[in-house]
């Protein structure tokens, strides 16, 4: 699992997820509690017909999510031919991406599902 | 200019790669849209066109440019009768591309596709139009095309769209409620394209967890068993849940199917330029500026059975190396009958040349669907030629494919930050 270090004295933190080469689909966003198979939040539902909705806050201060782990299931349906697709989790503080999560590649599927996750961890003072 | 025949050669590979790739499609026993897990399943197979610079050096004498549905990266092929009538490898080869697709296409949402379809559909082709025998002039073309209008295009119907995430939403739920069984994620795991039937690939640990006891360890025997039980009822939970995703699966290729079939004829608006070189022979010698040729041309629909195409192509062209160049002007119509795999159609074509002479064309042929990624275009008909005034008949026959592959395979996990 990867992990991607923010500022716990920063601003909250930021999933920004997207489908690559134009692709319709839909995704599940969750938060994990540090160490626990219990949630941070309640899971955010979405899709992208509007990609402006696609950036949501994680709960509480950015403190908070050290050591919780993000993922989100995206699930896509490829428009072109050949069937490319991407999806990418971005983790965002204060305007700037502190990592990417992202996997690209071809399907021979009507619809595939990529599960991305990071643990979250806050950077040593 | 050297490099004609090596240009020519290498488009004929490419497009014989088009064609191993689909070879293997074509021994599948039946429809092979209905086989299940074929790569080709979810690809909207409607027709690939022809490319403004296809059109230039081909010796076709119809100028209809057919506005059809955007592909990334498509070639054509024509003209495989050799001088002494036996099949060749064809003498007219031409690639067309949508580079800012292909150039943005990776991380480009479908908003802003949606914002900028003008530029995402804009293609560029390349065409070469190999002489016949030692010596003969080659042609090489170049060509634009826009589509500020096409409603073939599936990225830009809202309904299309919101019928496919509907799915996609349903997939993700069936995708969460079997992750929430398990659990998080843990350090070992990998971001990746997971299966939702089984997302944390619980299987393959308790498999793993089975194998790693000897079956004539009398000791385990009962963590054996236990461990053998668990594994069982995972597998038929499994497999009901991915009946679950079968049904969902299928619901998206009855919307693609029924998209294909409604969408097919629906219309379009397309401009296109294209410019020509000629040299003297095969080799390259003596390049020469040969034609300068534009297209507009319409597409609209016909209930759900038939397509009219009408426009207008204006063409600068020399007849030779050594001749003036001239100005003709085409209008032509098209009325095509059928559907999206196949169709035929009936074509007629009126020219005015600047020497005044009048020529006139009317075609017809067929429009068919071989293989995913493959079609066929013949037509047979007759032709007035504006020069001496006599009729004589013409036929054309040529192939289209899309690239079967355009992307490798890319690595999964964190992508470095540039930053």
């Amino acid at each position: 699992m990867d992990t991607i270090r923010f500022d716990s004295e920063g601003g909250p933190l930021f999933a920004d997820i997207r489908s690559g080469f134009a692709n319709p689909g839909s995704y599940a966003l969750t938060l994990w509690k540090r160490n626990s198979n219990s949630k941070a939040m309640k899971d955010i539902e979405g899709n992208f017909i509007n990609a402006e909705d696609d950036r949501h806050q994680l709960a509480g201060a950015a403190a908070d999510n050290d050591g919780r782990i993000v993922e989100c299931f995206v699930t896509i349906t490829p428009l072109g031919d050949p069937k490319q697709f991407f999806a990418s989790m971005r983790i965002i503080q204060d305007d700037a991406v502190l990592g990417d999560i992202s996997v690209a590649d071809e399907t021979t599927s009507h619809t595939v599902t990529v599960d991305l996750f990071a643990l979250l961890e806050a950077r040593a003072e | 200019m050297r490099h004609v025949q090596n240009s020519c050669r290498a488009l004929a590979i490419a497009l014989g790669l088009g064609g191993a790739a689909s070879s293997s499609i074509a021994q599948a026993p039946t429809d092979p849209s209905q086989q299940p897990g074929n790569a080709y399943q979810f690809s909207l197979q409607l027709a690939i066109p022809s490319s403004p610079a296809f059109k230039l050096v081909d010796v076709d004498a119809s100028t209809i440019l057919r506005p059809t549905s955007f592909h990334q990266l498509t070639t054509a092929a024509s003209n495989f009768i050799s001088e002494n009538g036996g099949f060749s490898l064809p003498k007219e080869l031409g690639v067309e591309v949508a580079p800012f697709f292909l150039a943005r296409g990776r991380t480009l949402t479908l908003d802003e596709y949606r914002r900028n379809q003008l530029l995402y559909r804009f293609r560029v082709s390349a065409a070469v139009k190999q002489g016949e025998g030692a010596g003969a002039p080659t042609n090489l073309a170049l060509g634009l095309r826009f589509s500020p209008k096409d409603a073939t295009d599936p990225r830009t119907s809202p309904t299309l769209i919101r019928q496919l995430t509907d799915v996609t939403t349903a997939v993700n739920r069936i995708c969460v409620r079997e992750r929430d069984a398990v659990g998080p994620p843990t350090r070992f795991d990998s971001p990746g394209v997971v299966s939702c039937a089984d997302p944390r690939g619980r299987e393959r640990g308790l498999d793993s967890a089975l194998k790693s006891i000897p079956v004539d360890d009398t000791n385990r025997a009962a963590e054996r068993q236990a461990l053998l039980t668990t594994l069982e009822a995972f597998r038929a939970h499994k497999s009901q849940v991915e009946r679950e995703i079968s049904q969902l699966d299928s619901q998206v290729a009855t919307i693609k199917k029924t998209w294909e079939t409604e969408r097919w004829n629906k219309s379009g608006l397309d401009f296109a330029i294209a410019a020509s070189g000629q040299t003297a022979d095969s080799l390259g010698h003596d390049p020469r500026f040969a034609a300068l040729a534009a297209w507009l041309f319409a597409a609209a629909p016909v209930r759900n059975w038939g397509q009219v195409v009408f426009g207008f192509n204006a063409q600068r062209t020399r007849d030779s190396v050594s001749a003036p160049m001239l100005w003709t002007g085409n209008v032509a119509a098209a009325f095509y009958v059928g559907g999206n795999r196949y169709k035929g159609f009936i074509e007629a074509q009126g020219s005015l040349k600047e020497s005044a002479k009048g020529g006139a064309l009317a075609n017809a042929g067929a429009e068919v669907f071989i293989l995913p990624g493959l079609w066929a275009n013949g037509a047979a008909g007759w032709e007035l030629d504006p020069d001496d005034k006599k009729g004589r008949l013409v036929t054309r026959f040529s192939l289209r494919t899309k690239f079967p592959q355009l992307t490798p395979s890319a690595p999964r996990g964190q992508v470095p930050l540039t930053q």
